[in-house]
């Protein structure tokens, strides 16, 4: 045996698919994309008793229907990629609802083992299964596993195996939908015969019972058919037929034939040995989704992640801040001193590398955090208790989690919406995310706050700004749900899976995993960003130039000259505009280029010289070029202008196309001017700023 | 002064016509309105002339037809009278899409605008009954389909029979935390009722309410052994029998 076997996995979420995957796996696992979508699929590969496996670890799905991309992914998978075997992980101590997924494989005529996972669990529950009997009733092998334990994996590997070797020994069962049903399935099945070449890759009786459910994807399918215009008249008539039987809702009548063959097969396979009492985790959740404390609560744990991310991040993020200037004077010392060749190894290619890395150590732990709360059960009771606050403008509670880790950085906030579901909540919650002022910009809100405003009001001056943004995602939120993606909002119908405790092998897969996205995919954008701008700031060369006035003839300063007519109108001057080029690569880094321009050597943002030389900037004709209102429009601007080349490159990732990271530019550019002159212009109107 | 007098059914069927072929194509010929309506080009052509003259219709020999803005209002205001009608009839009637879609078209010419009004707020109030769908009008289904009444609603003469009520069907959004019942009816369409189904939420499988979210919506079913979310306003698409 040397043919390579592929066993694909599937199973409903929370039923411990990743466990076993990791189990059966290791660390040899690979991360891509289904061609064409943003779903992950994820790989490893494994070798049992001489022979090579490749695993492929499917979406994790309650169903198989054409409304979901996943679930249509995990079908189209099992249909085209022709899996030697499908393992479907069923949650034992959840059986009915994990068996409808099951009953759809087999009618797909997939070869089919079923992991009977987590039957520690339905034991304790006081359920005693008799798996020799379900077995026969479904006519799959069943092969009881506990995941978190290791337990049951060779045995599942040796029937996968024994199985995609054509070596099954059990009748093939289908569920039955009754006689009425039957007999037009059957009516169609006959039509179907006649297309042999439709039939070589999906089984007849899936394809008639998919179209008696108004399956959009099969329907497409059939639709290439020489037979189409028969095969559909006859699936119209059947229809018609039906619900003149059975009512308007066909999908009705079949997915609770499916659940009655379930209920049927689970009758006689399953003994109560114990009246079914409160579990641990209902009463868990009798106090974390409690009316009166489920909000603090949520409110609580989500400071806490986020206090305790940002604080242990510190120092690691330190360290490699000074490793890159450490790097930069060692090697600095090789090149010529002030030569175009040292600038770009020393400014462009560390400090490029630099910007990839000091966000490692953050990103790194928030997925740490939220794997933790995904893992526990715990991220479902907070989208629970979120949902009502973010349906208010049109987007899902997965959408809150993703909406908060912006404060911190909006790079692993974007990378996080991926638990969303629906691609237009997740599109909508990835553009908003930008307006979440992330702690890079807090920099330069304390250097202005500090400068133009007097102590006592600074703090209450920088928290309008957040306020400022959370308004403005709530108004873009809503219009975008409104003109760009209109339509019903997503279905809110989510499992709340028992509390269980994460295991330290998954916590810290899940945490690489995303880690090593970020790195490869964000990691060459957020470099060659970085390259660009410094290209920008220091070229055309002039190795006897000061850093001013390099910067000042340089491209970046010849961008902020010229733009200078668009930023007018805002209050601001070149020097600004330069600022805030330099603030692509990260906002922090319009501090620094003030810096370089007002000559005050290295500057952060309680230096006390820039914020002298900002507040005697003067024009040619002896006004001030800064004031107040002109700080104020600045920190506007700076809140809500183009997010850095870090969060682009993230969007990108998220979205899979150049479409969306370059409409976040234009729009969030064109809606910082709008507002920097509302609030400049408005200021002057009412006679503030002088 | 183009539009004072009443427009025959036959006119505004064609505005309507016209209206939907704008939609789906790009331009409208008087070919395409004669095979939609199955009516000849001639009586087509004849046709157009008299809305030219009423100033709805656009329309010069051998060019495209389009509806002036007096017609696409016309055929905004037609459609809309088709709509409340149809959803009248399947939604209260339950009456077929496919009838339903045909008597439409011929009651919307003759229906009067206040009875229109008063069948619009209608239907509305009955979607949106917080205890879903009323006991009566479940009851009439009931009658119309068996030729008598259910016993709960038997008449009013027998009113000492019905004093052994059975509790009936209740919307499960309008279920308080604790109470249960065994699922009666689904209703719905498209995603989200699929996966409802998907789910497990099917007549005759047990449910039960455990609580409301702090802020009010979704609430939490316990179902087959598990738990499930859901908003209101799905949830407001299942009937429990309370028990």
């Amino acid at each position: 045996m040397d043919k390579e076997i592929t066993i694909a996995l599937t199973g409903n979420p929370n039923s411990g698919k990743t466990t076993v995957f990791n189990n059966l796996t290791g660390a040899r696992q690979h991360v891509g994309n289904y061609p064409g979508v943003t779903v992950e699929k994820k790989e490893g590969k494994l070798k049992y008793r001489d022979q090579d496996i490749n695993v492929v670890d499917l979406p994790g799905t309650y169903s198989l229907t054409a409304y979901s991309i996943d679930e249509i992914v995990a079908r189209d998978f099992v249909i085209e990629g022709k899996p030697d075997v499908v393992i479907d992980i069923v949650d034992a101590s959840n059986l009915e609802r994990n068996l409808y997924l099951a009953t759809q494989f087999m009618e797909l005529g997939v070869p089919l083992v079923i992991a009977l996972n987590m039957s520690d669990v339905a034991k304790a529950r006081g359920q005693q299964i008799n798996k020799q009997r379900l077995s026969e009733l479904l006519g799959v092998p069943l092969i009881p596993t506990v995941a978190n334990r290791k337990k049951g994996m060779n045995e599942l590997i040796d029937e996968a195996v024994k199985v995609a070797e054509g070596k099954g020994s059990l009748r093939k069962i289908t569920v039955s939908y009754g006689k009425e049903v039957e007999e037009e399935i059957l009516k169609i099945e006959q039509i179907l015969e006649k297309d042999k070449a439709l039939l070589e890759k999906y089984p007849a009786r899936w394809l008639s019972v998919k179209l008696l459910e108004n399956d959009n994807e099969v329907q497409k399918k059939i639709k290439k058919s020489p037979y189409a215009g028969e095969i559909l008249a006859q699936v119209e008539s059947s229809i018609s037929h039906l619900k003149n039987i059975f009512g308007d809702d066909l999908e009705l009548v079949i997915a609770d034939r499916r659940y009655g063959f379930i209920n049927g097969a689970c009758h006689e396979s399953v003994e109560r040995t114990a009246e079914e009492r409160l579990s641990t985790s209902d009463n868990i959740d009798k106090v974390i989704t409690n009316r009166i404390l489920g909000l603090p609560i949520f409110l609580a744990l989500m400071w806490l992640v986020f206090k305790t991310t940002f604080k242990l991040s510190e120092a690691p993020m330190g360290w490699i801040e000074k490793t890159q200037e450490w790097l930069g004077a060692t090697l600095g010392h090789l090149f010529a001193e002030g030569s175009a060749l040292q600038s770009l190894v020393v400014d462009g290619i560390i400090g490029g590398v630099g910007s990839v890395l000091v966000f490692v150590p953050i990103i790194f732990l928030l997925f740490l955090a939220i794997a933790v709360l995904e893992d526990s059960g715990y991220m479902a009771r907070a989208v629970f208790i979120m949902d009502r606050l973010m349906h208010k403008i049109g987007l899902h509670g997965r959408s809150f989690i993703p909406m908060i880790l912006g404060f911190g950085c909006n790079v692993p906030a974007i990378m996080a919406t991926r638990t969303i579901e629906d691609r237009r909540n997740r599109l909508v919650t990835i553009l908003i995310n930008p307006l979440m002022s992330c702690g890079a910009r807090l920099p330069v809100y304390t250097l202005l706050a500090g400068a133009f405003f007097n102590e006592r009001i600074a703090g209450n001056v920088i928290f309008s700004i957040y306020m400022l943004g959370i308004v403005l995602a709530v108004i873009v939120a809503k219009l975008f749900r409104k003109f760009l993606f209109p339509g019903p909002s997503a279905p809110f119908v989510m499992e709340l899976p028992p509390y269980r405790m994460p295991t330290l092998k998954g916590l810290l897969i899940h945490m690489w995993e995303r880690g090593v996205v970020y790195l490869k995919k964000a990691g060459t954008i957020i470099f060659a960003g970085c390259v660009l701008i410094w290209f920008l700031s220091n070229f055309p060369y002039n190795p006897k130039d000061s850093g001013y006035e390099r910067l000042e003839k340089s491209y970046a300063g010849r961008i902020g000259r010229f733009i200078e007519p668009v930023m007018k109108p805002l209050g601001f001057d070149w020097k600004i505009g330069v600022g805030l080029v330099g603030g692509f690569i990260a906002k922090e880094i319009v501090v620094g280029t003030l810096g370089v321009l007002y000559q005050v050597g290295e500057a952060d943002e309680e230096s006390e010289s820039l914020r002298a030389a900002l507040q005697n900037d003067k024009y040619p004709d002896g006004r001030n070029v800064y004031n107040p209102l002109v700080a104020y429009a600045l920190m506007v601007f700076v809140l809500i202008y183009v997010p850095c080349v870090a969060c682009i490159a993230a969007i990108k990732r998220e979205t899979n196309s150049w479409r969306w990271p370059l409409f976040s530019t234009f729009y969030l550019t064109a809606l910082a001017w709008i507002m920097a002159l509302i609030v400049y212009q408005g200021g002057r109107l009412l006679g503030l700023g002088g | 002064m183009a539009v004072t007098k009443a427009l025959t059914a036959g006119m505004e069927d064609y505005i309507e016509t016209i209206a939907n072929l704008a939609e789906k194509k790009k331009v409208v010929r008087v070919r395409d309105i004669a095979e939609e309506m199955n009516i000849k080009m001639p009586s087509v052509t004849e046709a157009l002339k008299n809305l030219t003259k009423n100033g709805l219709v656009n329309h010069e020999k051998y060019e495209y037809v389009e509806l002036t803005s007096e017609g696409s209002k016309l055929a905004r205001k037609v459609r809309s009278q088709h709509n409340i009608l149809f959803d009248f009839l399947t939604g209260v009637l339950n009456i077929d899409t496919q009838t339903a879609e045909k008597d439409a078209c011929r009651m919307e010419h003759v229906v009067s605008p206040s009875t229109l009004k008063k069948l619009l707020s209608f239907v509305e109030f009955v979607r949106t009954c917080p205890i879903g769908e009323p006991d009566w009008l479940r009851n009439f289904e009931h009658y119309s389909q068996h030729g008598q009444r259910p016993e709960e609603c038997s008449t009013k003469a027998g009113k000492q029979e019905s004093e052994v009520k059975t509790m009936p069907n209740k919307s499960l959004r309008g279920l308080k935390p604790g109470q249960k019942g065994k699922i009666a009816r689904v209703v719905g369409r498209g995603p989200t009722h699929r996966r409802i189904l998907d789910m497990g939420v099917v007549p005759g499988t047990e449910i039960e309410v455990e609580r409301v979210a702090p802020l009010g919506d979704p609430i939490e079913v316990k179902i087959r052994g598990y738990h499930l979310s859901l908003r209101k306003e799905e949830a407001g698409n299942v009937f429990v029998e309370v028990s």
